[in-house]
């Protein structure tokens, strides 16, 4: 994950999209919540705060 | 320096090992894991790789994936905020799998090498080539030529869907492209999806029907779909086009424009069908021409290098090496994704400075005939056979050629296994279907008993090279079967059939040319040249067929059937042998008769 955030912050600063950091964060945990939800161990926690 | 190109995880995986500059094999993950344009990570392509470069993981120099997964998200992430909230469902349903995997790719590779071979590869040594470089590389360095234009079109890698550009020597520059949600692929592809075939496999089927309709509907693209401009560049009118935020490719409007909604591949195909394949084979051939004559005025350069799916629309090569200002064209044979690994790996070797010492050599092409995948030995092959209780005999060299004319000359179907694979989507005569052109029936009985495919696709002849000439109109030898030609008037048959009251498939049954079973509706052929330097087993039995019968071809497909990837082992063959009707199967120095085969079962 850390390895993804300097890849993250490094291509920003490459292709000055620094506006785009905040929503790949907000992706990346949107889709790691995604991805727990499919794990069907995680399912009634995610089911129990929603 | 060793460098091994990967392409994954979208479609047609394969990888593709370069030494010193030299391509050592390259092949697909389909062809191992039998599923057609397979996407999952390529364990066999890459393992096959290694064994046939004869070293082991360490010895890597670098691994270089294709394209660069960020750059992709970026487009999507920017694709779907200009659109949202449409196309709200179809980004969740991709983004877990970016979560998942593609964001974490550098990860992921190393964990699927580690498991494959058990030790770490370091990430300083995994690399990522950008997509449009990888299809420039994979058509520039192992082209014939010193220097040359380079022109990229495909549906769509990270942001570029058509690309322009000059290799000279050792570099390549690109310098201007065209990029998504502007694409001739997909335009391409929506129409394949609205003609009811599958999109990224269909559209060489969309290009075989076009032959038969007319271009009634150009109009109605140029006008609404496409602002063609004159130097080729292009922008699609995305009311029609639903693949920027659906999982579809076109809307309603589409379905208006064309007279009714997209055609179910279980329906027919009906004339309305083959006159919009036709339009926009049209208008893809027009594109093409014009952004070639463009390449041509940015760079100067005689020679032209040709890469991306939309370069295998051979009809449209054909015309641009007619037409165009260019001398001489050269297409790479994987030229859709496949051949972004080998494009990579080629990239990253040359970009260190190895030099392309196959131009020094000949013939000057580096791409070996596209012989770049497994090859299996008689004593493998017979070892194969006697497992099975297959009934075979094995021969000289020259009986097999000899028992194979026979074979041709009376009517079989034969399935020619030899050599190595063949990298890309044509089967050039290592693991192909061979029969008589010279049948008229020959056509509808592989079609429909062999291939178990649509009745109106055609096949393709393998030809010496050195009669080509004399049968085709094409100014150009076509080693990987990536150009269509004219059959000369003087094969015509005489006098022409009368086509007046004939239209659509009608037109299929009709003898045109003393060739009728690789000749299209509209006399036109893809053609294969067949040299001594690439593949002198095939390269004789042509020339044995040639003085059996004064025909210096043959009628060449795939060694599969319909749906499946080519066949790769013996194993593949035997099988796709035996379930269908074809009567003899050559197997290195083996041969096999299907009439005297025990059924399968047994």
């Amino acid at each position: 994950m850390i390895n993804l955030l300097v890849q993250l912050g490094r291509y920003a600063r490459a292709y000055r999209k620094y506006w785009m950091i905040p929503l790949w964060l907000m992706l990346i945990m949107l889709g790691g919540l995604i991805v727990l939800i499919e794990k069907s161990t995680f399912a009634p926690f995610i089911y129990a705060i929603f | 320096m060793l460098a091994l190109g990967i392409s994954a995880f979208y479609h047609d995986s394969a990888a593709a090992i370069v030494g010193d500059g030299e391509i050592i094999a390259a092949v697909q993950e389909e062809r191992f894991s039998r599923r057609k344009a397979d996407a999952g990570f390529p364990v066999n392509s890459v393992n096959y790789c290694l064994r046939a470069a004869d070293v082991q993981i360490a010895d890597l120099d670098y691994v270089v994936y294709y394209e660069k997964p960020l750059l992709t998200f970026d487009r999507l992430l920017e694709t779907y905020l200009a659109f949202a909230p449409r196309g709200f469902r179809s980004f969740f349903r991709a983004l877990p799998i970016w979560a998942k995997e593609k964001l974490f790719l550098t990860q992921l590779i190393r964990d699927r090498l580690k498991e494959l071979f058990q030790e770490d590869f370091p990430s300083e040594k995994l690399v990522f080539s950008f997509h449009h470089h990888s299809h420039a590389a994979s058509a520039f360095y192992p082209s014939p030529f010193e220097r040359a234009g380079i022109l990229v079109l495909d549906g769509v890698g990270e942001w570029a869907t058509t690309s322009i550009g000059r290799g000279a020597g050792n570099s390549i520059e690109l310098s201007k492209e065209i990029r998504f949600p502007n694409s001739l692929g997909l335009l391409y592809s929506a129409f394949t999806y609205y003609l009811g075939f599958a999109v990224n496999e269909g559209e060489y089927k969309v290009m075989g029907l076009a032959p038969y309709g007319s271009p009634t509907y150009v109009d109605a693209i140029i006008t609404n779909l496409i602002d063609l401009k004159p130097d080729g560049s292009f922008r699609l009118n995305l009311e029609y086009f639903d693949y920027c935020t659906n999982l579809k490719m076109t809307t309603t409007k589409f379905d208006a424009l064309f007279g009714g909604p997209p055609r179910l591949p279980s329906e027919p195909l009906t004339r309305r069908h083959m006159d919009i394949a036709r339009s926009i084979q049209s208008v893809l051939e027009e594109a093409v021409l014009r952004l070639g004559r463009t390449v041509y005025q940015e760079t100067k350069e005689k020679s032209l290098c040709l890469a991306g799916g939309v370069a295998l629309n051979c009809v449209a090569n054909g015309r641009l090496l007619r037409e165009g200002p260019f001398e001489e064209i050269w297409v790479q044979p994987a030229a859709g994704d496949a051949g972004g690994a080998l494009g990579a790996a080629l990239a990253v070797s040359h970009g260190a400075g190895v030099q392309r010492r196959h131009l020094a050599k000949s013939p000057r092409d580096g791409m070996h005939g596209a012989f770049l995948g497994p090859q299996f030995t008689d004593a493998e092959i017979c070892a194969f056979l006697t497992r099975v209780g297959a009934v075979y005999e094995v021969l000289d060299d020259q009986q097999v050629i000899e028992k194979t004319v026979d074979a041709l000359t009376e009517q079989e179907v034969v399935g020619w296994f030899q050599g190595r694979l063949e990298y890309g989507p044509r089967a050039l005569g290592n693991r192909s279907i061979l029969a008589d052109p010279r049948s008229p029936q020959m056509q509808r009985k592989v079609n429909l008993s062999i291939k178990y495919r649509e009745s109106f696709r055609p096949f393709a002849p393998a030809i010496l090279a050195e009669h080509l000439s004399q049968y085709f109109d094409l100014p150009a030898d076509s080693q990987y079967m990536l150009l269509v030609g004219q059959i000369r008037p003087s094969w015509h048959v005489s006098p022409p059939p009368d086509e007046t009251d004939l239209t659509g498939l009608m037109k299929l049954g009709v003898r045109r040319t003393e060739f009728p079973a690789i000749t299209h509706v509209d006399y036109s052929s893809r053609v294969q040249t067949v040299h001594e330097a690439t593949n002198s087993r095939f390269h004789r039995l042509l020339k044995a067929f040639h003085s059996r019968t004064g025909c210096p071809m043959v009628l060449n497909t795939s060694f599969n059937v319909r749906d499946e990837p080519i066949v790769c082992s013996p194993e593949d063959a035997y099988r796709c042998f035996m379930g269908t009707e074809m009567g003899v199967l050559v197997m290195g120095t083996a041969i096999l008769y299907k009439s005297n085969q025990w059924p399968l079962s047994h």
